[in-house]
């Protein structure tokens, strides 16, 4: 009997399911004819300049950073009411192979959240709209360098607009324990390895780094490289013009190994990041080389009591060699316009605002936030962390931008130099590294 | 096959004489419903994923029947580049690891403990429940829950080394071991040729923990077809304990654990999240298997088109296990007439 | 008597030493789900003014949880009530029918199993836009369609050792009383083997149920279930441990429930022996 019933609800439930999707798709289609019938107008802008229709924009944030851009966007949903903006949030770690699926099914969301490495590939594509005017107007009021407009072009065509700056090769610690160590934040690269050496012999254990995650790895291969090989190498290494056997790059390695094999702790390996940050916040490591976010980072996850600039505060990475010019690693996350969205004016709006001073000063408030723009002024930093930090953003032509390295070039060299530095967290066999990268770096070789 | 239909009319006279035809059509409304859906949306594009071993694409540029722009046809080349790379026999190393390793402890974990409950009178549902809870868990965030475990400072299983005193390390030659960083470096044998890592163990046993639950469900599904009288039997000829294991149980459960064994089996060649969530095939290459080679070559490595290798990759791996399951399913398809 | 209670003894201890093995990463995700993180980081198996919250809970429901329960439910319901009917048909025919190219389907059924479900995703996804199942509600009935697909060799397979143990001289039986196969398919087979369907419902279910990658795939944002919302979660520089636990001990109740309420199903024949013995 029970198995009657049972069977019974399958069947109905089937057969209503079939009859919801039945009616589902005519209502599909009514609602695509609609947006066929309406969307060309919707590209178009009304007289007074205000843009409207449907818009989506994909994102990866989450908690605290997911609440800041959802106060980013409604300030764009205020200047525009006629915008039905789709927020589509994507897991992080899925959001490049997703991105690449909908791209080339070509059902991409109109705007997107991209590391210039997926921008690259995207443009070769024809995936991305171009933003050449933006950028132009950008440039003319200094909202912009050009060594920032070049991170986001491909070929001279620029198709990312900043967003979210990040300024790393900064070296963080507490400034009580330095006291009682007696050393001050060195600014020379002596200074700093004599700091290193007073901590161990001390006791102390000299470095966080959480090199099970793989990313903080490369967070120290940036600034090692930049400080040591210079920007051209750098930026050469990024282009595929410059080869990994470079002795620039050589020495840079080696420089690397002898911190590594000197000063980092025995289970580099087994930590994360977010575990080494808070090893560093508790005393089981004295000093931490990341970027500006382990601000957030430290009171979000460690303890939430933190003074930041009191309790913990940064010095940046000293100068290797005083005859290198000066150089800024920097990351962050921008945004890029769908080639093919049904509607372009909305969507380039969107990308202006996400890349005026006005949008990200709204997130620059609530902190953990670089503005890329120079325009945001520094007094909208809630601490003085944050604000050291903007002011280390190179906003100054002078300074080289360096786009973090693995990023900027993605896919498997990314993954090949990930996993390399892993080993050579355990060997530091400089030759094993140089060679394993000369093999998958194939673009030199043509 | 005119074995077979020979022993169908034997078994079903009525359907035999009545008409081939009728009985024809019937099964095919019997197997229609699902046969549509599979072909569908497993076979047809599992279809093209074979073809698609012989083609050079990416992610970016998919591999399109429809679309010839999109072939650039490569032969083997795939299979031979994937067959020479070291990275390859890397995985294919540490996927045999799972593959011996965790279909036994499934299988004999589950069995025992499906064993056990069934032979105490009252609390089976709730000790079945204790099992059943990691599978109501996805194996993502098993992942997440078991890298809290083995955390270096505060993970369980750190802090209960440390409580316990049970902490050591040795160093035998070939063979290292330490209880400590699990996910990094617990340890390794040396054969010369290859290396069996412990971290790989590291990462059965959280795939073992959300996955006996499966196990028990198959084996107590099959405990209650074990009828009663076998059982009174055993025990009025006073069958102890574990003769009644041996010689009633164990033959009754033959089903169950080959579905256990071919499931854990399968799941083992295919493991993927435990191991992406947990390491990401790390440190360098020491935990990655197949299923994580593959999804680096064809969803990470956008830059080069190595999806054609993740395919062939895929293909062997496919034709391998069914290769080695080829007895077993050379009877499967011989019972189901 | 006394060595059958000390045997019991054994039993019981044995079996309550390994659930507590498998209770402790749960306790683990549970304690870090209802208790601040910088308490957590002291060991949550120490209570020393420990403070509880169901903070973390509210907040991961916020995030977006919320806003996929229904989703789930109807794919999840959806594609195991799809699967497990449209899985005993087929497999009654397996067992208990002859037709055409049987061996072969059965194979391709079962060997298809092995291919990793990654790689089918990539053709799938053009192919499901090709097909009109991209829009609207319309994605519901194809995400459930590709879960029957997906679950077919499973159901075959798991479905068919249990079929095949209803006596031949039962359906032979049937056969002669003048039953034809749908009387027969319902009111013998489906009856005996109903542990195995309730087993394989579940193990269905927990596939649907984990299922991220199809549903990230396949589905837009309206239409997506919870998985999604939990991977959401994470993050690469937030461990956000607190708001990851809460999602996953929420996620688990709804099956929990599911398996209480079978519970009866595939343990019926257990009870029975067990009040007799």
């Amino acid at each position: 009997m029970r198995i009657r019933v049972a069977i019974s609800m399958v069947l109905v439930l089937t057969l209503v399911l079939a009859a919801c999707g039945g009616g589902g798709r005519e209502e599909a289609a009514v609602e695509s004819g609609d947006t066929a019938a309406t969307g060309a107008p919707d590209a178009t802008t009304t007289s007074d300049g205000a843009v409207e229709g449907e818009l989506s924009v994909m994102f990866s944030w989450t908690g605290s950073e997911q609440e800041a851009f959802e106060a980013v966007l409604a300030g764009f949903e205020e200047a525009n009411p006629d915008v039905t903006l789709e927020r589509v949030q994507i897991p992080f770690g899925e959001l490049n192979a997703q991105l690449t699926q909908q791209f080339a099914a070509g059902s991409g969301p109109d705007v997107t959240v991209v590391l210039p490495g997926l921008i690259r590939l995207f443009a070769a594509q024809e995936f991305l709209m171009p933003l050449d005017d933006l950028w132009a107007q950008w440039l003319e009021d200094g909202a912009y360098t050009e060594s920032l407009q070049a991170i986001a072009s491909v070929e001279g065509t620029p198709y990312g607009v900043w967003f979210k700056g990040n300024v790393n090769g900064l070296v963080w610690y507490t400034p009580e324990r330095f006291a009682d160590l007696g050393v001050e934040p060195p600014t020379t690269w002596e200074d700093f390895i004599t700091v290193l050496d007073t901590m161990k012999e001390a006791g102390e254990e000299p470095f966080a780094v959480g090199g099970s995650d793989l990313w903080p790895l490369t967070q120290w291969w940036d600034p090692v490289l930049a400080e040591v090989a210079g920007p051209d190498v750098f930026n050469g290494l990024v282009d595929g013009s410059v080869s990994w056997d470079d002795p620039a790059v050589v020495e840079a390695f080696e420089v690397l190994g002898d911190l590594i094999a000197n000063y980092y702790p025995a289970d580099t390996l087994d930590r994360g990041f977010v575990e080494a940050t808070c090893a560093r916040v508790d005393g089981a490591a004295q000093l931490q080389l990341q970027g500006a976010f382990v601000n957030l980072v430290a009171r979000g996850e460690c303890d939430d009591s933190l003074v930041p600039g009191e309790d913990y505060a940064f010095f940046p990475i000293p100068q290797y060699d005083d005859s290198t010019p000066a150089v800024q690693t920097i990351s962050g996350d921008l945004f890029a316009v769908n080639a093919n969205t049904a509607n372009p004016a909305a969507a380039s709006a969107l990308a202006e605002y996400l890349g005026s001073a006005d949008a990200q000063a709204i997130w620059a408030e609530q902190g953990g936030f670089v503005a890329p723009n120079t325009q945001v002024p520094s007094d909208v930093y809630p601490d003085v962390n944050d604000q050291q930090a903007a002011e280390l953003w190179p906003a100054d032509p002078s300074v080289a931008a360096l786009y973090d390295l693995d990023d900027f070039i993605g896919g498997e060299i990314q993954t090949v130099l990930r996993e390399a530095l892993q080993q050579f967290v355990r060997d530091q066999d400089v030759d094993a590294i140089v060679n394993t990268m000369v093999d998958v770096d194939t673009r030199i070789r043509g | 096959m005119t074995d077979t239909t020979e022993r169908s009319d034997r078994t079903l006279p009525a359907e035999g004489v009545g008409g081939d035809g009728d009985g024809r059509r019937l099964a095919y409304l019997f197997i229609s419903p699902l046969l549509v859906a599979f072909v569908l949306f497993y076979l047809w594009p599992a279809l093209n994923t074979l073809v698609g071993s012989l083609f050079r694409w990416s992610l970016l540029s998919p591999w399109n029947i429809a679309r010839p722009d999109t072939w650039d046809f490569v032969g083997v080349q795939n299979y031979v580049d994937t067959l020479t790379s070291g990275r390859f026999w890397n995985a294919v190393v540490n996927t045999l690891i799972w593959l011996v390793v965790f279909p036994v402890m499934v299988t004999v974990m589950s069995m025992l403990v499906s064993i056990l409950i069934w032979q105490v009178p009252r609390g089976g549902a709730l000790f079945r429940t204790a099992f059943i809870l990691p599978m109501t868990i996805s194996l993502a965030a098993a992942g997440v829950i078991w890298t809290f475990m083995y955390d270096p400072d505060f993970g369980v299983l750190t802090r209960f080394v440390e409580w316990a005193g049970l902490g050591f390390a040795v160093d035998w030659g070939p063979l290292t071991f330490q209880t400590a960083d699990w996910l990094s470096n617990p340890g390794v044998i040396d054969l010369g040729f290859t290396q069996i890592r412990f971290v790989n163990l590291s990462l059965i046993v959280a795939g073992f923990w959300a996955f006996t639950g499966f196990g028990v469900i198959t084996f107590t599904a099959g405990l209650t077809a074990v009828p009663d009288e076998l059982v009174e039997a055993a025990k009025v000829d006073g069958a102890r304990t574990g003769q009644m294991i041996r010689h009633i149980l164990i033959p009754q459960l033959r089903g169950p654990m080959t579905i256990v064994a071919t499931i854990s089996v399968i799941f083992a060649l295919r493991t993927f999240d435990v191991v992406w969530v947990i390491t990401q095939g790390g440190p360098a290459q020491d935990s990655e298997v197949l299923a994580v080679l593959l999804w680096k070559q064809a969803f990470v490595f956008l830059d080069s088109p190595q999806a054609g290798l993740a395919t062939a990759v895929a293909i062997i791996m496919s034709v391998v296990l069914i290769g080695g399951a080829w007895p077993y399913l050379r009877g499967m398809t011989r019972v189901a007439r | 008597m006394r060595s059958a209670r000390l045997r019991m003894l054994v039993l019981y201890l044995g079996l309550v030493v390994f659930a507590l093995l498998w209770l402790v990463p749960v306790m683990t995700a549970f304690m870090t789900s209802i208790r601040p993180l910088d308490e957590i980081r002291g060991g949550w198996w120490n209570f020393d003014g420990a403070t509880f919250t169901l903070d973390n809970y509210a907040r991961a429901w916020d995030q977006g949880l919320s806003s996929f329960v229904l989703n789930t439910f109807v794919i999840t319901l959806g594609s195991v009530a799809v699967t497990v009917a449209a899985g005993a048909l087929a497999t009654y025919a397996f067992i208990h029918l002859t037709f055409r190219f049987q061996r072969l389907w059965f194979f391709l059924l079962i060997t298809t199993m092995i291919v990793p479900i990654q790689l089918i995703l990539i053709p799938l996804l053009p192919w499901f836009r090709t097909l009109g199942l991209d829009q609207g509600a319309m994605q519901f009935v194809g995400i459930i369609l590709v879960h029957t697909g997906f679950g077919a060799g499973w159901a075959v397979f798991m479905l068919s050792s249990f079929f095949r143990e209803v006596p031949k001289e039962m359906l032979e039986a049937g056969q002669i009383d003048g039953a034809g196969h749908w009387a027969q398919f319902r009111r013998l087979v489906l009856p005996l083997a109903m542990p195995g369907l309730v087993s394989f419902a579940i193990i269905d279910f927990i596939f649907v149920w984990n299922d991220l990658l199809l549903a990230l795939t396949l589905l837009q944002r309206d239409f997506q279930p919870i998985q999604v919302g939990l991977a959401n979660l994470q993050s690469p520089h937030l461990a956000q441990q607190d708001l990851v636990s809460a999602g996953a001990i929420l996620a688990i109740l709804p099956p929990l429930v599911l398996f209480a309420a079978l519970n009866r199903y595939y343990v019926r024949g257990l009870f029975a022996g067990g009040t007799k013995g």
